[in-house]
């Protein structure tokens, strides 16, 4: 999947390519946090036993996996990005980079706020331990996969203030 | 797409510009190419200052480098009362 968006990025040579650096840098921010956080829920779904009783370790070591993904999918796609759009790189965020930013995060900031109100208003009166974290792990994620989403819909369909 | 609520002739004048490239326009008023290019496209509406900016490069007005779509009537032999 990495590489497939890799190589979608490498189709327009630089001096022809209208993809801004920023909606690189989402494609990669979206990559990051869905591959690696899909295996650990899909893991999580379908495995014996309630959450509850699993030993901390249980948990801990495939969370920490996914979590080493997720950073190690960001860190070297950045690194790529930066090695091959280096003059992009260097630009400073124009104002439709700072329009789209502010309009993405927007509507991810919702997300999260709902989310957070969910895990931590609600969820404590009837969950403890794992049962709230795993909700509020998701949480975030579902905000900062909305929030990339949303830069890239807003990078590829047009955004009119 | 968004819909955009201004056409521009850029892409014309740039060309009428001694073929300005989309980078140099950008370099010149402070934004990217990418931004240039979605500009001509219809996919972005520049701020206010930017699109005076735009217009100071080509020595134009605002309105000569950005038009706003007028609409078509659709009766137009319906008789309006004064």
């Amino acid at each position: 999947m990495l590489s497939f968006i890799l190589v979608i990025m490498e189709v327009n040579s630089y001096t022809t390519s209208t993809i801004s650096y920023q909606e690189r840098v989402a494609w990669v921010s979206l990559a990051a946090f869905t591959l690696p956080y899909i295996f650990y829920f899909a893991w999580l779904g379908f495995k014996a036993g309630p959450v509850a009783q699993m030993p901390v370790l249980n948990l801990m070591l495939p969370f920490a996996l996914a979590a080493g993904s997720s950073a190690l999918v960001y860190g070297l796609g950045r690194l790529w990005l930066w090695l091959r759009f280096r003059d992009d790189a260097r630009l400073p965020l124009d104002e439709r980079d700072r329009a789209i930013a502010r309009r993405s995060l927007s509507v991810a900031y919702g997300i999260l706020i709902a989310g957070m109100i969910v895990v931590g208003g609600l969820m404590p009166f009837s969950r403890a331990g794992w049962e709230i974290v795993h909700p509020a792990v998701a949480f975030i994620l579902l905000a900062e996969i909305v929030n990339h989403g949303t830069t890239i819909w807003l990078y590829r369909r047009g955004c009119h203030d | 797409m968004t819909e955009a609520a201004f056409t521009n002739s850029i892409r014309t004048l740039r060309f009428l510009n001694g073929e300005m490239t989309q980078a140099e326009l950008g370099q010149r008023i402070g934004v990217t190419r990418q931004t240039i290019a979605a500009i001509e496209a219809g996919k972005y509406s520049p701020s206010l200052e930017a699109a005076f900016r735009i217009a100071e490069v080509f020595g134009k007005r605002v309105d000569e480098v950005f038009q706003r779509p007028t609409k078509k009537s659709r009766n137009p032999s319906r008789i309006r009362s004064p």
